[in-house]
C-alpha cells in the first residue's frame, strides 16, 4: 500500500461499481451531509478503571451537550472477544459508567447492543467479561444486534457499492445511537476508536461471523456507509488502556488514561489518531469521512477539558502500517 | 438476549437442582417461546428465523412425544414457506440465504422423516432440495496471502453466497451432506464434502480446536474457540484418527468447560457424545449456568443447552453420522 494515500488511491481500492459512480460525483448526496462549520471533542483524565466513570461521562455530556433528555440511547460498545488481562474490548465499567450518565442526563431509556464480529456466543463474551452483571445491577437491557430482528435499509452513501444492508431493528429505532469505542491500532484498517465500531451494528445472523461482506466490499468503505447511514450522535472512546501493536485482538495494553467524547465522530476519531501519533489524513476512511461526515482539520475542532498533548503517546505499529505515522 | 437482565426470569439458583429440573425449565421456555406461526425467535416475541426454528425442532423432537400443543407439521410448514427455488432457505423476503442455517434445516428435515408421522414423503422433498440448494454454493477461492499461512483457494461454504469460506457454514454443510442420501450416487456431493473437510484440517487451530476459521493473521496464531470446535468435530466425526481432529478432541477435552455458556457447553457435550468422551463436567457445568443462559433468553442458546442435557437418555442422533 503507498505510503502517500490520496483520495485517488481510496478511489481506486473502491468496487468498481462505486467507483465509476465517484469519479461521477460523489457516492452519496451532499445535501444529505452538512458538514458543521466547527466541531467539539472533550478530552477527559481517568487514570484508570477504578475511576468513577459515571461522572466522567456526565460531565462530558454537560461540556458537549448532545440531545439526551427524553430520548432513546442504544450504546454501541466495542466488544470483538474475550481474554481475560487482554484490552480488546470496551472496558464493562465504561460502558456501565455511560449508562448511568445517559440515564442521569434524561434519557427516556437506555439500552447496550452489539453484535460481536468473530464469536457469535454473546451469553459467554457477556458472562465472561463482567458485562452482564453490571447490566443486571442497573437493570440496563442488552440487545444481541447479531440476533435482533432486522430490516434492509438504503445507504445513505454507496462506497461499497451496496444499496442497502440488512440492520438490527433496535439500531433504527433508537433515537440516538452512540458509539461506544476502543482505541485500538487495526491491523486491516489502521486505528479503530468510534467509527469502526459500527461493523458491530450489523447482524451476524444475516452476514455472518466475521462479516465477511464488509471485508469483501472494502473496510474503509463500509465504514463510511455505515456511519453515513446509522449516523450516531455521540461517541466515547475508551482510552484508558488503548492497544497497541497487533491490533484489533492480538496486541499490547498501553496505559493512555483518556476517555474522549464528541458529537462529531470523525473528529474524535481524527483527534485519537494524532494522539496516538497516526496522520488522520492517512487513514482511508477518516480522509474520506472529512469530505461529508465530519470535521478531520484540526483547525476546526475545538478541543474540550484536556489538552490533547497531555495523552500523546507513540503507539507502536505493525510494521506494515508505519505509513500511518504523522510526519513529526 | 434482547431481555433485561434480572428481569424476565427470577434467577433460581441451578446449583441445588437437578438436572431433570433444569432441562424442565428450558424446555418449558422453549415451548412456551413459540410463535404462532409454528416457528421460534431468537428471543421471546421476535420474529421467527431459520436458526432458532430449527433447533427447537431438533430439541423439540428429540424430547419424543410432542408436549403443550406443539404441533412439529407447524414448524415444518413454515420451513416449506421459507425455502426458494434453489431449494436454500431464507426467513425474510430479500435475505441472502444463510448456510449454516441451512445445513442444520437439512439435519432439522431429516429428524422431521424420522419422527414425525405422515410427513416423511414431503420432509424428504424439502431436505432434498436443501441439499441440492447447499450443493450449489461453494466459497469464494481467493489467491493465497502472505497474511496467513492457510490455503485460500479451498472452497467450503461460506455463511452467505459470494463470501469466503468459514468453519461454522462448512461444518454444518459438512454434516448435512454426509447425513445422506447415499454420497455413492451424488458424485457432485463427494467432491464437495472433500474440499469442505479438506477446509476444515487447513483451518485447525496450533493449539487444537477451530476458531471461526483463521487460525493465524500476521504471524500471530490465535486461538480456538469451544463451540466452532465442537461443530468441526461434528462434521469430521468420520475421520476420527486425523491429526486435526485428534487434536481438536483433546482442545475440547481440555477446553470444554472453558466458555460457560448454553451454546458452548452445549455444543461441546454434543460433540464429546458423538466422539464417545466423557462429558460429566461438561453437563454439570451447563447445569450450572443454566440460569443464565435463561435469563440471556438467546432462544438457540437454550434449545442446544436442552438437547446436551437430554442426550445422556435420549441420543444425539441428529448429529451422528
Amino acid at each position: 500500500m503507498s505510503s502517500d494515500l490520496t483520495r485517488r488511491d481510496f478511489l481506486r481500492a473502491l468496487p468498481v461499481a462505486a467507483a465509476a459512480a465517484a469519479c461521477r460525483r460523489r457516492p452519496y448526496r451532499e445535501q444529505d451531509f452538512p458538514l458543521p462549520s466547527r466541531s467539539e471533542v472533550g478530552l477527559f483524565a481517568a487514570a484508570d478503571y477504578s475511576v468513577d466513570l459515571a461522572d466522567v461521562i456526565s460531565r462530558g455530556l454537560n461540556l458537549l451537550h448532545p440531545a439526551v433528555r427524553g430520548r432513546a440511547v442504544l450504546l454501541k460498545p466495542n466488544i470483538v472477544e474475550y481474554d481475560s488481562g487482554e484490552v480488546i474490548n470496551a472496558h464493562p465499567l465504561v460502558i456501565a459508567g455511560a449508562a448511568v450518565a445517559f440515564l442521569r442526563a434524561g434519557a427516556s431509556e437506555v439500552v447496550v447492543a452489539e453484535g460481536s464480529g468473530n464469536r457469535r456466543d454473546i451469553e459467554y463474551l457477556l458472562t465472561a467479561s463482567g458485562l452482564y452483571e453490571h447490566l443486571r445491577e442497573l437493570k440496563v437491557r442488552f440487545v444481541d444486534l447479531n440476533h435482533d430482528d432486522a430490516k434492509a435499509v438504503p445507504l445513505k452513501s454507496r462506497f461499497t457499492g451496496l444499496n442497502e444492508l440488512w440492520l438490527p431493528l433496535e439500531v433504527l429505532r433508537a433515537d440516538l445511537v452512540v458509539s461506544v469505542g476502543k482505541l485500538k491500532m487495526h491491523h486491516w484498517a489502521g486505528m479503530t476508536a468510534s467509527m469502526k465500531n459500527l461493523f458491530g451494528a450489523v447482524p451476524g445472523a444475516v452476514y455472518g461471523w466475521p462479516k465477511n461482506l464488509l471485508h469483501f466490499r472494502g473496510i474503509h468503505q463500509s465504514i463510511l456507509d455505515l456511519n453515513s447511514t446509522i449516523k450516531p450522535g455521540f461517541c466515547i472512546v475508551d482510552a484508558i488502556v488503548a492497544m497497541e501493536g497487533d491490533g484489533p485482538i492480538s496486541g499490547r495494553g498501553r496505559s493512555l488514561g483518556l476517555v474522549a467524547m464528541g458529537c462529531d465522530l470523525t473528529a474524535v476519531d481524527a483527534t485519537c489518531a494524532r494522539i496516538i501519533g497516526l496522520d488522520p489524513a492517512k487513514l482511508l476512511y477518516l480522509a474520506e469521512a472529512a469530505h461529508f461526515l465530519g470535521n478531520a482539520d484540526e483547525h476546526r475542532i475545538d478541543q474540550r477539558a484536556e489538552s490533547p498533548a497531555r495523552f500523546h503517546a507513540r503507539l507502536d505499529v505493525p510494521p506494515h502500517l508505519e505509513h500511518l505515522r504523522k510526519v513529526t | 438476549m434482547t431481555s433485561a437482565p434480572g428481569h424476565r426470569h427470577e434467577r433460581t439458583s441451578t446449583t441445588d437442582m437437578s438436572q431433570s429440573a433444569i432441562l424442565s425449565q428450558l424446555t418449558g421456555a422453549l415451548l412456551s417461546s413459540r410463535n404462532p406461526d409454528g416457528g421460534w425467535g431468537y428471543n421471546r416475541g421476535k420474529a421467527s428465523r431459520l436458526e432458532p426454528t430449527c433447533w427447537a425442532i431438533l430439541t423439540l423432537l428429540q424430547a419424543g412425544k410432542p408436549r403443550d400443543g406443539w404441533e412439529p407439521d407447524a414448524s415444518f410448514r413454515l420451513l416449506e414457506q421459507w425455502q426458494h427455488d434453489s431449494g436454500l432457505m431464507a426467513d425474510q423476503p430479500r435475505q441472502p440465504p444463510n448456510l449454516a442455517f441451512n445445513g442444520l434445516a437439512a439435519l432439522a428435515a431429516l429428524q422431521g422423516e424420522r419422527r414425525v408421522p405422515g410427513q416423511r414423503a414431503r420432509l424428504t422433498k424439502v431436505r432434498h432440495a436443501l441439499l441440492s440448494g447447499i450443493r450449489n454454493v461453494a466459497g469464494v477461492s481467493l489467491p493465497n496471502s502472505p497474511a496467513n499461512r492457510q490455503d485460500n483457494t479451498l472452497q467450503g461454504w461460506p455463511w452467505i453466497d459470494k463470501t469466503f469460506s468459514w468453519v461454522e457454514p462448512t461444518s454444518l454443510c459438512l454434516l448435512a451432506l454426509k447425513k445422506g442420501p447415499s454420497l455413492a450416487v451424488e458424485a457432485d456431493s463427494i467432491a464437495r464434502v472433500s474440499e469442505g473437510e479438506r477446509l476444515l484440517f487447513d483451518r485447525g487451530c496450533r493449539d487444537g480446536g477451530w476458531n471461526f476459521g483463521t487460525p493465524d493473521v500476521l504471524g500471530v496464531f490465535l486461538r480456538a474457540y469451544v463451540p466452532t470446535t465442537a461443530l468441526a468435530l461434528l462434521a469430521l466425526q468420520d475421520h476420527m484418527s486425523h491429526p486435526v481432529v485428534v487434536s481438536g478432541i483433546e482442545f475440547l477435552g481440555r477446553r470444554g468447560t472453558s466458555e460457560a455458556s448454553g451454546m458452548a457447553l452445549g455444543l461441546a457435550a454434543i460433540a464429546l457424545r458423538v466422539h464417545q468422551r466423557p462429558v460429566g463436567d461438561v453437563e454439570s457445568r451447563l447445569v450450572q449456568v443454566a440460569s443464565t443462559t435463561l435469563s440471556i433468553g438467546n432462544l438457540v442458546n437454550v434449545a442446544m443447552a436442552a438437547f446436551a442435557l437430554a442426550a445422556g437418555e435420549r441420543g444425539v442422533e441428529p448429529f451422528v453420522l
